[in-house]
């Protein structure tokens, strides 16, 4: 593909005379203020929970850091880390670059503009209430499901308003093809919207305190359900849909293969559900499903691979751009982390390896290589794609600072996930050595004090993280000097591109 | 199946959302579909009780202050930890646990079987100052607990709703709620359900026998 | 599992898996419409998206086709097939028990060896040791501290010193283990807090430390009338209800003044927890030898 030819009508030149056209033409503007608005609440919810992850990384080596307060302590502040990460974050992120992406792949802007502003203050609402009353102890319990009753209510109001944006936008698009992005987005949205829901039907006692529907083996069962799937739906199908969009777009090249992202989509929305069994290995669940769950989570290998294929091949052509390119080390090293990780995913979900691997830290660090590595890594690469088109630049201010912030994420996401590796491996051997007359070689305590320097390891490597979203922030605040002075210009809306109907021709393979 | 269909599907909105609907409930249906029916179906052993509400009112606390985070509730059955905890856990154990705290990560040990363990005396100088007795630990301190008391009225209005939702509570066990919990601070109520832990509602083996299946 | 439910997931097995299989199969044969550049023609986003049209890549078709193979054959194999229990009839408890029994077979040996000694020969031995002190650290631990010294916050005793509370023989301490100890110190508020407050002073002369002794002469009577019920009228304690011996400096909770005036005032009620229930007896008498051996350490060396 020739890139000379690209001249993208949504670059800041180009705005102003498309705006005068419009004057004479009746011409709708992309609606992008919200997509500006998600992306001030991605960075601020990225600076929250990874300050809040790093307090809480300290805690577990220096424990009297919660002096002695009840909101300060690990356990109130670790599930207020990974949903201010999943939901603020990862949530925001989400939502933002979904409005951009089914706006641009549609040439059509959102359908109910009103109503994304509501989703927009809705779920950061939601995000804040959640943020607050977790460390107060008012909480489920349930793993990445914590919030509440009435924050969970508020969120499902939320996502189906979102929901009703996003197939009211996708149904007035003027490209008759869906674009795959937009396929993963709508998973992800029909997805996370009935996992949320029936994992968290509860019967409330009061505001701030409910009882689940589920108990012991099927509250389990419903909890890992939903557990595995937030991963797959939000950290894989979603970020997957920022995927397809941005890195095509950054490497200027057509996306790899369209056959290959045929299957990868409809075999990872289904195999993908089945796995959250495999979180269950050697427990009270029948071996039935601990099984099936096994066996499904050797298949997701595929899709994964695939999808990781997908997104690294398309690179082929502009590799000579990556010692350059910040924003494509970003995307190139998450694919990476992306497919290391659904690799090691599987792997773990193998019963043999699960009985070693689970309880320990080597969970910790498989779940921060796909969230640091792969999550993080593609969202901000393609924030940094995204962020100068809607804040009315042709770049970002400083190349500088993203080169940085490329090597601080870089080299904590290698430390924490290593040091985690190795933790998690240490514990999990020291607690099955058994010695030649049978007896247990080590009492449980010797695995801690073993494991315990490798948490200093971890909480750098997280301050590294957090380092290097400060640079972002600075990064974005000055790149959005034109919102601030509220002199942005809408971009309009083009005729769609003639459709190219191809002919007929002999099968592509 | 031809290209087309496939084609057909990637250009209308509505095919494409119900089809994405229906794969991605099939694993839900499989999985979750039968283990919470059959839930529904089976009637608890009779020696398995629910929560009395001192226990209630502690595993409340445990779930407050968000334990599970890390320490586990569910021996698995491999050797090395039926040989380091005890008997592996069981279905039946958790029956009356809303919501389940088996927990996915092992910071401190396992502590399914912990109720009996250690004397009453270590648990609660151990959540009020974990060092003093365990050195090396690296669990945070939770002194509030021993300030605040437990609201019997709460437990009460709680034990309703979980009678509601199949809890065999009597009108007299509710009742009796406030009364059993009159003086009861947060440390005692966790306390006496850590104590209570693998030993109510757990295999009751003879002496030895939990031993004995290492 | 009912056959209903069987049937159940059988069949939503099928459909995942064949609907996904299928892809697999027609994917690399799709006859899609391409253009002579290779793309399919679709353009997104002012053509700044487009889509190519690859081959697959062999690796992956390969690799995917093992994962097909490794789950049909793991659901053939084991559980999981709806109510099918698999070719192996595995169960995990069946496994489990399998490998106690393999575990067992390596153990048993030892355990029987040393339970044939008695707990004061076992408490020489280097096998006996090696196993008690794990033993000792993931149980005992907790309370008595790692190197055994005792904690004076839970009246655990140090138990590295000789000095016994329910008696240091091996069988004493065994019986210690197996059964728990319930200490019982009453509390005295009720005699007064003057009285209390002479009684500690009595009670820091008995050990032969620096106290008022025109204090402590007002207790006497009341020590000898009362406390020495347990402790004897010397203050030297009774083994056989665990009542401490007051003259020897050593001390559960503590032996400074302001210690000893709380232990009196309001009563210990110090707490072994019971082993039997928890530990096989084989592991307890493994136990009581390591214990043995901590105050008996140059002894069992020179054996």
């Amino acid at each position: 593909m020739d890139s000379e030819k690209i001249r993208p009508p949504d670059m800041p030149g180009a705005d102003r005379i498309c705006a005068e056209e419009a004057k004479m033409t009746k011409t709708e503007y992309y609606d992008d203020r919200v997509v500006r608005q998600f992306l001030a609440a991605t960075i601020a919810w990225a600076l929250i929970g990874m300050t809040i992850g790093v307090y809480v990384a300290a805690e577990l080596r220096w424990p009297a850091l919660n002096f002695e307060i009840p909101w300060l302590t690990f356990s109130r502040l670790r599930p207020d880390h990974t949903f201010a990460i999943i939901f603020g974050f990862c949530g925001s992120a989400l939502m933002g670059t979904c409005y951009y992406v089914i706006q641009r792949t549609g040439h059509t802007r959102l359908a109910w503009s009103g109503m994304a502003g509501f989703t927009f203050w809705g779920w950061q609402l939601a995000c804040v209430l959640g943020l607050i009353t977790i460390p107060l102890g008012i909480t489920q319990s349930k793993e990445y499901a914590e919030p509440e009753w009435f924050i969970d209510v508020i969120i499902t109001v939320v996502w189906v308003a979102f929901g009703a944006v996003y197939f009211g936008t996708v149904a007035r698009r003027r490209i008759r093809h869906i674009y795959v992005a937009v396929w993963y987005y709508g998973a992800f949205i029909i997805a996370v919207g009935l996992l949320h829901v029936f994992n968290n039907l509860a019967v409330p006692v009061s505001l701030t305190k409910s009882y689940q529907i589920y108990s012991g083996v099927a509250d389990a069962m419903v909890q890992w359900w939903y557990g595995h799937n937030a991963v797959a739906f939000i950290f894989t199908a979603g970020f997957l849909a920022m995927m397809y969009y941005f890195v095509p777009r950054q490497a200027q090249q057509p996306l790899w293969s369209y056959r290959f992202s045929i299957v990868n989509f409809w075999a990872l929305i289904s195999v993908y559900m089945w796995a959250g069994s495999h979180h269950l290995m050697y427990t009270a669940l029948p071996d039935w499903t601990q099984s099936v769950g096994m066996a499904f989570s050797m298949v997701l290998l595929m899709p994964s691979w695939g999808s990781a294929a997908n997104g690294l091949l398309t690179f082929n052509g502009s590799w000579h751009r990556l010692k350059s390119d910040p924003v494509m080390k970003f995307m190139v090293i998450s694919l990476v982390f992306y497919a290391i990780s659904t690799t090691e995913g599987s792997t773990m979900a193998i019963k043999t390896v699960n009985s070693l691997s689970h309880y320990t830290d080597w969970t910790v660090a498989h779940v921060h290589a796909g969230t640091l590595g792969w999550v993080a890594m593609i969202t901000i690469g393609s924030l940094y794609a995204m962020a100068p088109r809607i804040l009315g630049r042709a770049q970002m201010h400083s190349h500088g600072a993203m080169e940085l912030h490329f090597w601080l994420h870089f080299a904590g996401a290698v430390l924490y996930v290593v040091s985690m590796w190795a933790s998690g491996v240490t514990a999990g051997l020291m607690w099955r050595a058994t010695e030649p007359d049978g007896t247990l070689t080590y009492a449980f305590i010797d695995s801690l004090i073993a494991i315990k320097p490798l948490y200093i390891v971890r909480w750098l490597g997280g301050m590294l993280i957090l380092t290097g979203m400060c640079v972002m922030a600075w990064n974005m605040w000055h790149t959005a000097a034109e919102v601030r002075r509220r002199s942005v210009q809408p971009i309009p809306v083009p005729e769609p591109e003639g459709h190219h109907a191809p002919a007929p021709q002999p099968a592509a393979s | 199946m031809a290209y087309r269909h496939f084609e057909a599907i990637e250009k209308r909105t509505w095919l494409l959302g119900i089809l994405t609907f229906i794969m991605v409930s099939l694993g839900g249906l499989a999985e979750v579909a039968p283990l919470f029916f059959q839930a529904l179906a089976v009637k608890p052993a009779d020696n398995i009780k629910p929560y009395d509400p001192v226990h209630l009112a502690g595993r409340d606390i445990y779930v407050r202050e968000g334990c599970y985070l890390c320490h586990s509730q569910m021996i698995r059955s491999l050797r090395f930890e039926t040989q380091r905890y005890g008997h592996y856990s069981t279905a039946e154990e958790s029956v009356y646990d809303r919501p389940f705290q088996w927990g996915s990560k092992r910071t401190g040990p396992d502590i399914a079987r912990v109720g009996g363990k250690y004397s009453d005396a270590w648990q609660r100088q151990h959540l009020l100052d974990p060092r003093s007795v365990a050195p090396d630990s690296n669990m945070p301190a939770y002194p509030w607990l021993a300030k605040a008391g437990v609201d019997g009225k709460d437990i009460a209005a709680r034990m309703r709703v979980l009678r509601r939702l199949g809890h065999p509570y009597s009108d007299a066990d509710i009742d009796g709620a406030e009364k059993a919990l009159e003086g009861v601070s947060e440390l005692d109520a966790l306390v006496t359900y850590l104590q209570g832990l693998g030993v109510v509602n757990g295999p009751q083996p003879a002496p030895g026998e939990a031993a004995k299946a290492q | 599992m009912s056959s209903g439910w069987s049937l159940w997931v059988m069949a939503l097995v099928v459909i995942n898996m064949g609907v996904i299989f299928f892809l697999f199969l027609w994917a690399p044969h799709a006859r899609v419409p391409i253009l002579p550049d290779g793309t399919t023609g679709h353009s997104w986003a002012h053509g700044e998206i487009r889509e190519g049209m690859h081959r697959l890549p062999l690796w992956w078709i390969l690799g995917s086709f093992a994962m097909f193979i490794s789950a049909f054959t793991y659901l053939t194999l084991f559980p999981g097939f709806g109510g099918n229990h698999g070719l192996l009839q595995w169960t995990a408890h069946g496994e489990l028990a399998k490998n106690v029994e393999q575990n067992k077979a390596r153990l048993d040996p030892l355990l029987a060896r040393l339970t044939a000694m008695s707990v004061e020969q076992a408490a020489a031995d280097p096998q006996a040791l090696h196993l008690g002190e794990r033993l000792f650290v993931d149980n005992c631990a907790a309370c008595h501290g790692r190197n055994a010294h005792g904690n004076p916050l839970l009246g655990a005793p140090n138990l590295t010193d000789d000095d016994w509370l329910y008696g240091g023989s091996g069988e004493a301490i065994k019986t210690s283990i197996h059964d728990g100890r319930n200490g019982v110190m009453p509390p005295w508020n009720a005699l007064g807090e003057e009285t209390v407050k002479n009684l500690a002073q009595y009670v820091l002369g008995l050990s032969g430390q620096p106290h008022d002794a025109t204090m402590a002469a007002k207790a006497e009577e009341t020590f000898k009338g009362t406390c020495s019920a347990c402790h004897g009228a010397d203050g030297k304690g009774n083994q056989g209800i665990g009542a401490p011996n007051l003259t020897d400096k050593i001390w559960l909770y503590g032996g400074s003044q302001a210690a000893i005036e709380e232990t009196i005032r309001n009563g210990r009620q110090g707490q072994m927890p019971t082993w039997s229930a928890r530990l096989p007896d084989a592991d307890i008498h493994v136990l009581a030898a390591y214990v043995y051996h901590l105050s008996h350490r140059g002894e069992t060396a020179a054996q």
